[in-house]
């Protein structure tokens, strides 16, 4: 026997020879394939499943886009109303204004329009309506602030388009700024002495009305005397910003009310009490339960319409998942497992039986699992802030699906399987859990035209036992979470 | 057609270039899933489903590797999930006392694979699948461990065991010779 020899004999009596062998000989070993196999998978892989993989892959980007251009309409969308926002803000307070002057010195005005228009310096008025070509933001302010002269016209004028105030503009645009400053300063002068309805803080302001005068102004310092605030800045004493109250979000309590959906989702964690009905004899039996069983983080998820009042007042319904986990562990230290097997030739016939004797730990791991689907309806309250929504909301969810999977020690101290679908089943769990009691505080930011990203850290209660009349404890369960989603405004 | 003309047209859905797929590889990854499998209707079951599950992930196929590898893994992930598919809950059993059995295992290289397929089948089935995962497709225990959710000792114990359940097979089949 040469070196060589005895080296393979080593290396073949080594634990991975055999490993090897199985390796080299079934390790590219091709079976004969029988001939329908094809067939069956191209059967099986139906023209509708190749079609949706396609689009699965391909699609992908189509979606991507459309993901991008919605979240463009509803980002952009939101600017472009925020914009027509503002606008109709200014001209909102324009209104406001011209109200004001229209209630208190309607008649002065008149006259004083009447009295003072054709008195208007010619000279200004040619010089500034070069400016007006060359400035459409003059033109604009200019419109703007003639409402006051006109007020007398805008009192018949018939709204069209989005606001009152758009039309005014267009009605009064020929109008030159001199005018309109000559007959805002004379206006002014004359219906309120100390300008006591306007709040100007008392400082000199770039458009103080009352300091202005026609025979001031030059082609630069129209410019400066007209530019930004304007009449925007008037606002009223002891009223709101009517910027602010014809914000959407702020509309007080008139207005129809809003849909929304809401999907929500987010990890649980539920808290489990075992309590003996007998105490004398379920009372060791549920610590033994509670030693060999653990809580794990659960999960919940809830697609929900949400109709919203104006007055803040919200209803929502819809269907609710929750899902309990838990684990069960058993471990036994000194085994002894005996496995017997049928030892079989090449041919498959049973040649003998070969029994193990087995001795050493075991360890038993199951993860159990509730799963219920819920009808929620609950009540809530809103309180908005521009784009912040927070919310106070309690209901009850009712329960419609439950199933369970897993196992536990039965009272006899041996593991059972009480899922749904066993067989056979240790029947210990209700078929529903009933009625639980939901609280919750929803957070929402507005990030698009019709979107908002949710918070909402929620608690739940279950009323009743999740165990049925004959088991020896009552299972009972409460739950606190962190949705997480998005709403979305139907209408 | 060449293996990358392959793996597009059968991303395209191409009937042609997956038929060809099939025709290369269906008999090896059949013997592939015998070795998981406790018969041959099982392992035709198992066959015909990691095809579809090739055909239908394909496109997740990355070109740095083998293609035949990557569809041997499918095959064997496959073949996982369908041992793990009826039990939710995983029962083990440690080994600390057992002892190997000596038997020669040149004795297995006189075999033809037709045989040494049946004596792998013929093993318990947690013991067949980390053998196979072990000897044939050379995962590492604590990989093992992790794919079939059991602990690194218990899948030295198992191939231990596998090991000498083949070797006494092989002297039966002796003994009766």
């Amino acid at each position: 026997m040469n070196v060589l020899h005895l080296f393979k004999i080593i290396q073949m009596k080594t634990p991975n020879s055999t490993d090897k062998i199985f390796r080299e000989k079934l390790g590219e070993y091709a079976s004969e394939v029988p001939a329908g196999m094809w067939d069956a998978i191209d059967n099986q892989r139906s023209g509708k499943q190749r079609t949706m993989l396609w689009w699965q892959r391909k699609g992908k980007w189509v979606a991507l886009i459309i993901l991008v251009l919605g979240a463009g309409y509803l980002v952009l969308g939101d600017e472009e109303a925020a914009h027509g926002a503002r606008h109709t803000a200014h001209g909102d307070t324009v209104q406001v204004e011209n109200a004001a002057i229209m209630d208190e010195s309607a008649e002065v005005e008149n006259d004083a329009i009447e009295g003072n228009e054709n008195k208007s310096s010619s000279q200004s008025k040619n010089n500034n309506q070069n400016q007006d070509k060359n400035n459409p933001f003059l033109t604009e302010k200019a419109a703007t602030t003639n409402i006051i002269k006109n007020s007398k016209d805008l009192k018949n004028t018939t709204p069209i388009k989005q606001t009152p105030f758009v039309k005014s503009a267009n009605i009064i645009n020929e109008n030159t700024p001199t005018d309109i400053i000559s007959n805002i300063d004379k206006t002014l002068a004359e219906t309120s002495e100390d300008n006591s309805i306007l709040n100007i803080n008392n400082k000199p302001t770039p458009f103080d009305l009352t300091n202005l005068q026609t025979n001031e102004l030059s082609e630069n310092n129209l410019l400066s005397t007209l530019e930004i605030p304007a009449l925007s800045e008037l606002t009223l004493k002891g009223k709101s910003d009517p910027c602010y109250a014809f914000n959407p979000y702020d509309s007080g309590k008139k207005g129809p009310p809003r849909l929304y959906i809401d999907v929500l989702a987010g990890p649980d964690y539920a808290h489990r009490t075992l309590t003996a009905k007998d105490a004398d004899l379920g009372g060791g039996y549920a610590t033994i339960r509670d030693s060999t069983e653990t809580s794990r983080l659960g999960f919940s998820s809830t697609v929900r319409l949400s109709i919203v009042l104006a007055n803040g007042i919200a209803l929502r319904s819809g269907i609710a998942y929750a899902q309990i986990n838990e684990k069960l562990d058993l471990f036994d230290g000194t085994t002894t497992g005996i496995e017997t097997y049928e030892i079989k030739d090449v041919n498959g016939n049973v040649i003998g039986v070969q029994t193990d004797t087995v001795i050493g730990t075991r360890i038993k791991t199951t993860y159990n699992r509730f799963q219920m689907v819920d009808i929620p309806v609950i009540l809530g309250y809103e309180v908005r802030d521009r784009n912040w929504t927070v919310s106070l909301n309690g209901g009850a969810f009712f329960n419609v699906l439950f199933k369970k999977k897993g196992e536990f020690l039965s009272p006899n101290l041996a593991p059972v399987n009480f899922s749904s679908n066993a067989t056979p089943q240790y029947e210990a769990y209700e078929k529903t859990v009933g009625m639980s009691l939901f609280g919750s505080v929803g957070v929402n930011y507005k990030v698009g035209n019709r979107l908002h990203l949710m918070a909402e850290p929620h608690f739940r209660y279950y009323m009743d036992s999740f165990t049925n009349a004959n088991y020896p404890l009552q299972q009972n369960y409460w739950a606190v979470g962190m949705n997480l989603g998005i709403r979305v405004q139907l209408f | 057609m060449t293996e990358q003309e392959l793996v597009k047209g059968c991303i395209n859905e191409n009937r042609t270039a997956q038929q060809e797929v099939f025709r290369l590889y269906a008999g090896k990854m059949l013997t592939v899933c015998r070795r998981y499998a406790r018969h041959n209707s099982e392992a035709q079951d198992l066959c015909q489903e990691g095809f579809i599950r090739v055909f239908n992930k394909i496109h997740t196929f990355k070109a740095t590797g083998s293609f035949e590898g990557w569809i041997r893994r499918v095959m064997v992930n496959v073949a996982l999930k369908n041992y793990q598919r009826s039990s939710f809950q995983k029962e083990q059993i440690g080994l600390e006392g057992y002892q190997e059995g000596a038997a020669d295992p040149t004795v297995f290289s006189h075999l033809h694979e037709e045989e040494l397929l049946k004596l792998v089948a013929a093993l318990p089935e947690g013991y067949r699948v980390v053998f196979n995962l072990y000897a044939i497709e050379g995962y590492s225990h604590a990989e093992i461990a992790k794919l079939m959710g059991i602990g690194e000792s218990t899948s030295r114990s198992q191939l231990v065991k596998a090991r000498k359940m083949l070797q006494g097979m092989v002297r039966e089949l002796q003994n009766v010779a």
